[in-house]
């Protein structure tokens, strides 16, 4: 009873799950059926999780099981999915495959044993070990709130200089996150072709454009019409930018229209000019990728008087006139949508790529 | 009285034996995870008992029959004991093709996960075996672990009606996953906090206060997630693993006597955990629909220690009216089962890439955005609504010891939501809220 009383419980814990964790992970070596590694290979890093919940990092913990145990469950029916055939199939490993992992592994666990022996604080317990306390709740919000942009872990810091980390992990997270984005649409995108292509990768690229196509006399007058007024607005744009007139210090003088666009263009950043003028030409560019046929251009004559109200609206100028500019903008968008889908079938729509 | 016998009674036994069971020491720590243990381990075993006889009764009525009547009395209630007595009567059969290891292996695997989440989920206020921070996130975790123990049992039986079961379910499981994330997000997202205590404490008051009337966006995302959390806990009509018309029994086609019903054991105890999820976030949680007990005084505070008699009863409430809650979600889910048809495994995966990820990802950010802008609802004007929601967040931006340092990090480095929820409330909000403290200061 004595005895028992004396025993440090976190202590054994840990050592429970730290065995376990590193019994089966050589059980998933030294196994050779593959469904029974992908089962060892959970128990190992269920244990792992055993051992952040241990230390309090219950957030940790729960990733750890939601991440890498429910991976293993993916590795597990891939396992099944693969050796159904041939059942409980074994994979015998060569001699040499025994030797040069071995040499990884020994050289992976000498440079960790020596990594962990050589930091002070580890190799002796705490002289405050009794006044210790698991660290309660908290743990995750600072962690959630980086990845969102605050450091609330640095919120009073005096030094200014330290405090320049403050805007977290915002940008990482999100530079990660489109990356895995891309790379699953890429990876359904090139699934598809297989299936669709029947040999062929790009099957609409090779077949040949149907030639009878029509389009009505309003249209195609749309479209023109479209195209010569957002090349006058965008070469305004980038007239008015380059300038001397839009200049700071002359923005004063300028007297009549000029000045009342000046004063209009006032709290504007200096960005606005060259982002509206570029956006409009890439407006003419789609306009005449649609004249092509082409029914992306439709979504991009879409999508860039989007962008353009969102860059007045964060330029400065009031939210009223990126409104006022967003319907103006997508009224003659809308106007030739409604003339392309409607008329005597096949409608323009229906015959576009 | 827990703590009386504990100190005066279990104590007395224990120094004869020249050891003590009080709090601080290690034989009264084995003690308190044995009783932890021993409760949990009944909420689903005689949780799973019930329910099974309630199945029964409630297919029968369904399909216009009686159900068991004679076992037990009128009402056929020991019927399920009758069940597993004959269950563990049978033989205990490990086909010739078998991975026998595994396939011993799986019944206790399913189990063990449905179990283990239990650990993390409250029955009242604070009344969790483990009170995790992150115990939303920890439940779906785990949960999705059971599925494990049905592709192994599949697996290892080495029959293919229990492969082709095994494989739907990895499917289905793997695929359900996605939306069920989206859902629990919301709550999470409304309430600043995955901490299950919390976000059932912050549902305190009037019904109107439970976040399922929260916001449109809420109502709908609640039906999302009951669908979703029927199919992950592998109930009809997304039964396809142990499609019995088509696959014998699925994956528990080789499976017979205590290692069965360990499946439905597992099933049945998923089944009332997800509803226990549900009432949680969504329906209150322990608070009934009329908070008689705050009104009484009698509740305790969250992170409250000191034990009274009167909190006690207010906890006992809870845990009736949380069960009972658990209990409505777990009959929904028997009501459905008999009366839609299977799905194909073509539906159900339409089923949840084409409609629930949508609508799940429709109403996140719509929640989002009322959140956001702090929109009134009808339920703002209702009797004791307080909107104290949120709080655990805001305070973490704001806790700083120090203003002149905090008001230059916070311009820059807070985004714009949070001052705005701090600083000004909609005139009906603060009208409710004084209206509310009044009333507390009046009782």
């Amino acid at each position: 009873m004595m005895l028992l009383a004396a025993i440090d419980w976190h202590s054994v814990f840990f050592l429970i799950f730290a065995l376990v964790a590193c019994g089966f992970a050589i059980a998933v070596v030294v196994t050779s059926n593959i469904v029974r590694m992908a089962f060892y290979l959970t128990l190992s890093l269920g244990a792992t999780s055993g051992l952040f919940f241990l230390a309090g990092a219950e957030f940790v913990g729960a990733m750890q099981l939601l991440i890498y145990v429910g991976g293993t469950l993916v590795l597990l029916i891939f396992g099944v999915m693969l050796t159904a055939q041939a059942r409980f199939v074994s994979m015998a490993t060569s001699g040499g495959e025994w030797v040069l992992a071995s040499i990884l592994g020994a050289a992976l666990l000498g440079l960790l044993l020596q990594a962990g022996f050589s930091i002070k604080a580890w190799n002796s317990p705490r002289a405050d070990l009794a006044s210790l306390t698991l660290a309660e709740g908290k743990t995750s919000t600072p962690i959630g709130l980086a990845l969102s942009g605050v450091r609330v872990d640095r919120l009073d810091e005096p030094n200014e200089l330290l405090r320049r980390g403050m805007s977290g992990y915002l940008l990482p997270f999100v530079i990660v996150s489109m990356h895995l984005l891309v790379v699953l649409i890429g990876a359904g995108y090139m699934a598809r072709t297989k299936r669709l292509g029947a040999g062929m990768a790009w099957p609409q690229a090779i077949a040949a454009p149907p030639r009878d196509r029509r389009r009505s006399f309003a249209v195609t007058g749309g479209l023109v019409s479209g195209i010569v007024v957002n090349l006058l607005l965008g070469m305004v744009c980038l007239v008015y930018w380059l300038s001397p007139v839009a200049a700071a210090e002359e923005k004063v003088a300028a007297q009549g229209l000029l000045g009342w666009v000046n004063d209009f263009l006032q709290p504007a950043a200096g960005w606005l000019c060259p982002v509206l003028g570029a956006l409009f030409l890439a407006n003419v560019l789609l306009l005449v990728v649609t004249y092509f046929w082409q029914r992306w251009g439709v979504v991009g004559l879409v999508l860039v008087p989007l962008a353009q109200a969102i860059a007045i609206g964060n330029s400065g100028l009031s939210s009223t006139v990126a409104m006022v500019f967003l319907i103006l903008a997508l009224a003659p968008v809308a106007l030739l949508i409604v003339l392309m889908c409607s008329g005597p079938r096949p409608t323009m729509w229906e015959q576009m790529e | 009285v827990a703590r009386f016998f504990n100190e005066e009674v279990l104590n007395r036994i224990a120094s004869v034996f020249g050891s003590s069971v009080l709090p601080d020491s290690w034989m009264g720590y084995v003690l308190a995870a044995l009783i932890h243990i021993f409760l949990l381990i009944n909420v689903v075993a005689v949780g799973a008992l019930i329910f099974i006889w309630m199945e029964r009764k409630i297919a029968g009525r369904i399909q216009d029959r009686l159900g068991p009547t004679r076992v037990g009395g009128k009402f056929g209630w020991l019927q399920t004991l009758a069940d597993g007595v004959k269950l563990i009567a049978k033989e205990d059969i490990t086909p010739k093709d078998a991975d026998a290891l595994l396939f011993k292996l799986a019944p206790y695997v399913s189990f063990a996960a449905s179990f283990t989440a239990y650990m993390a989920l409250p029955f009242a206020n604070g009344w969790a075996a483990q009170e995790i921070n992150v115990a939303v996130f920890f439940i779906i975790a785990v949960l999705g672990l059971e599925v494990f123990g049905v592709i192994l049992a599949g697996y290892a039986s080495g029959s293919k009606w229990s492969l082709f079961g095994a494989m739907r379910e990895a499917a289905q499981v793997v695929s359900y996953e996605v939306p069920i994330g989206l859902c629990v997000v919301v709550p999470v997202l409304i309430i600043g906090s995955m901490n299950l205590v919390t976000i059932g404490e912050a549902q305190a008051g009037l019904f109107t206060n439970w976040l399922i009337f929260h916001d449109p966006f809420t109502f709908c995302v609640f039906w999302v997630f009951f669908t979703c959390a029927v199919a992950s806990v592998n109930r009809a009509p997304f039964d396809l693993a142990e499609a019995e018309s088509e696959l014998v029994a699925g994956f528990h086609t080789e499976y017979s006597g205590l290692r069965w019903s360990f499946f439905f054991m597992a099933e049945y105890g998923s089944m009332f955990l997800v509803s226990g999820l549900a009432a949680i976030l969504f329906f209150g949680g322990w608070n009934g629909p009329i908070p008689i007990f705050h009104m009484l005084g009698w509740a305790y505070e969250q992170g409250e220690t000191n034990w009274r008699v009167l909190g006690y009863l207010a906890q006992v409430a809870g845990v009736m009216n949380f069960i009972l809650k658990a209990t409505v979600g777990v009959t929904v889910m028997m009501w459905v089962r008999w009366t839609l048809p299977r799905l194909r495994i073509d539906q159900v995966m339409t089923t949840c890439l084409k409609y629930c990820v949508p609508l799940a990802s429709i109403c996140f950010v719509g929640a989002m955005l009322w959140k956001l802008y702090e929109v009134p609802f009808i339920n703002d004007v209702a009797p004791l609504h307080n909107r104290t929601l949120a709080e655990v967040r805001e305070n973490w931006v704001l806790e700083t010891p120090d203003d002149d340092i905090a008001a230059p990090a916070d311009t820059k480095a807070a985004p714009a939501p949070t001052p705005a929820h701090t600083t000004h409330h909609s005139p009906l909000t603060s009208a409710t809220n004084a209206a509310f403290a009044s009333q507390e200061v009046a009782q």
